[in-house]
């Protein structure tokens, strides 16, 4: 599952063209396209609009846990060359000096190297009294993003548009566009880095063989459930191929006696096959 | 190898953090206000961080000391102990690390000199005393990166009633063969039977070349601990554990022992959740553990029988008095 947040239409437009997604119907609060695995949320400027898209994208998307997150963008800098990408390796909100640190996990080696402190203004920077990548939307969409995804799935990328000397008025649609689309072998490399750890934490968590079955067959409260969801993550590990030992128990057994009986299975297992 | 160091602004120009930052020229340097605001942050995966750990260079500001909780001494005095690292180079499945903290950089409080203040207060005081490092960290693994040993030998020399205990799966030793042994110092090295620590304790030095490491301590002079904890359960723990101890006083002299010491495994409770939560494929994890006392360890009749087999296997080849068994408060 891969989500990108961009600003802006000529940011999202390569992005679009490379993952072949299609827009979703105009009811939406945001411009969202789609296809298949990956999703992408155009947000409009400023760290507000991309908090908001993110949460947008995260529910019509269906609120699952440990998606891979790019917000991909274009940035200002006062040193860096035109057209360079640059990873955020900290993400700082100018207004409230809060500051993030993206985990370079899953750093590609396209983009490796090339990382910065990205600053997350309120109006566009004219100034760049710092040597860093300066932009409005990452401190909105990382502390978001964070809250529906473990930190080292969620990264910003962004493409050095311009600096000092430079006339903003000067960046057109097309010139935002062709900067993305010219960095989009280190978005793609950066997206797969981040969707092989988003590929491990859900397999991490998927619901363990049997759960579903055992809930349809006897009543559970929510900390029975808690238990049975361990317990049979343990049989996953001692035994996956034996069937559970619970037929004979009738459909009036409580969800305690279900987990007591495949606890006292698993312990006497775990004796026998000594785990470690 | 480290390829980004978080660097807190109070200690940018410590020249520890210089000189630390030159052994990795093409780590990325982050600036940061704390610590903590990298290390503590929520929504973070230790088993995804452990793929390639950060280094956090930092500075310790207070509590540099902790009294070591009753039944976990080695001998006579006050026990405290201090961690000038988090976290460990070594990855071992059972490691109660990995339940305590989020992040699996590692972080370096580089005022050394602080804890060795403290340390120095903390025996003027309480007399006879021991400080045990290794704690949160191996004592010895990162010793080629931080320099730390090689600073607290001599602080420890000028202490005339503090023991210091480095504990270490590292066969990291130069700091040591490099200089005269300390008399209060115990170099102990932990071990589980090899079988074992190649299925749980990842990257961590074989049991032989440990050996080899600690022949080589003996040769120089320096006293030596064994640590048997925590004892890992397997259905042929008591071959795995004779082979072990079998392999164990081979090399190592019995006189140049300072102490033994064994320990049946357990976590906190919700360190233990944690774990489940981290690596529920594990087989450790799916063993025959029970919840004691807000305590997760194996059930009471097979860890009394490991605890009775082990003991009475080391009790054969050491003296009762430097055996000392980790003795936990019983679960009410």
């Amino acid at each position: 599952m891969l989500r990108f947040v961009v600003a802006l239409g000529a940011e999202a437009r390569p992005l679009i063209e490379r993952y072949r997604l299609r827009r979703e119907p105009d009811e939406h609060a945001f411009a969202i396209y789609r296809r298949d695995e990956v999703a992408l949320a155009v947000s409009g400027i400023g760290k507000a609009a991309s908090a908001a898209a993110t949460s947008y994208l995260h529910l019509v998307t269906g609120a699952m846990r440990h998606a891979a997150w790019l917000n991909v963008g274009i940035a200002g800098h006062r040193q860096r060359p035109v057209g360079e990408a640059v990873m955020a390796h900290k993400i700082r909100d100018a207004a409230s000096g809060r500051a993030w640190y993206p985990p370079r996990i899953a750093v590609s080696p396209k983009s490796d190297g090339i990382s910065d402190e990205v600053v997350t203004v309120d109006r566009p920077e004219t100034k760049f009294g710092e040597a860093v990548a300066y932009e409005m939307e990452a401190s909105g969409f990382y502390d978001t993003a964070c809250r529906f995804a473990s930190s080292e799935l969620v990264q910003c990328l962004k493409v050095v548009s311009d600096g000092p000397g430079t006339k903003v008025a000067e960046l057109t649609a097309a010139k935002v566009a062709s900067l993305v689309e010219r960095q989009l072998s280190a978005v793609e490399s950066l997206a797969q880095g981040c969707l092989e750890l988003s590929n491990e934490l859900r397999r991490l968590e998927a619901e363990p063989p049997d759960f579903a079955r055992c809930l349809e067959r006897w009543y559970f409260t929510v900390t029975e459930k808690h238990q049975l969801s361990r317990l049979l993550r343990r049989r996953r590990t001692l035994a996956p191929a034996t069937p559970l030992p619970l037929e004979d128990l009738g459909e009036q057994a409580r969800g305690k006696d279900v987990n007591r009986r495949l606890g006292s299975w698993l312990d006497e297992l775990a004796v026998d096959q000594g785990a470690a | 190898m480290i390829s980004t160091i978080y660097v807190e602004d109070g200690v940018a120009d410590h020249p520890r953090t210089l000189e630390i930052c030159e052994r990795f020229p093409k780590a990325v340097r982050v600036p940061c206000q704390r610590y903590g605001e990298v290390f503590n942050r929520r929504s973070q995966s230790f088993r995804l961080q452990k793929r390639q750990p950060a280094l956090i260079l930092a500075e310790k500001l207070n509590r540099f000391l902790h009294e070591v909780p009753a039944g976990y001494g080695i001998g006579e005095g006050r026990a405290f102990y201090f961690s000038h690292m988090l976290n460990c180079l070594y990855d071992c499945r059972y490691c109660f690390l990995q339940g305590m903290y989020r992040s699996a950089s590692y972080v370096v409080f580089v005022n050394f000199e602080d804890f060795f203040a403290a340390i120095e207060d903390e025996a003027a005081a309480a007399g006879d005393s021991w400080f045990f490092s290794g704690y949160d960290c191996d004592s010895l693994a990162f010793e080629g990166v931080t320099g730390f040993v090689e600073h607290a030998l001599p602080a420890f020399r000028r202490l005339p009633r503090g023991w210091l205990e480095l504990r270490t799966k590292s066969t990291r030793i130069e700091a040591l063969l490099d200089v005269e042994p300390l008399e209060r110092c115990v170099v102990a090295f932990s071990f589980t039977p090899e079988e074992i620590s190649r299925a749980l304790e990842h990257q961590v030095p074989s049991v032989a070349r440990r050996l080899r490491a600690m022949s080589r301590l003996v040769e120089r002079g320096w006293r030596l601990g064994l640590r048997f904890d925590p004892l890992i359960y397997s259905r042929d723990f008591r071959r795995q554990y004779e082979e072990l101890y079998g392999q164990v006083f081979a090399a190592v002299p019995v006189d140049s022992l300072h102490s033994v010491s064994l320990g049946p495994f357990r976590l906190p409770t919700g360190f233990f959740r944690r774990l489940e939560r981290l690596y529920p494929d594990e087989p450790l994890i799916a063993g025959p553990l029970a919840d004691r006392g807000g305590m997760v360890s194996y059930h009471s009749g097979l860890e009394a029988e490991m605890v009775g087999f082990c003991t009475e296997e080391l009790l054969r080849r050491v003296p009762r008095e430097i055996f000392f068994p980790c003795e936990l408060p019983s679960a009410s």
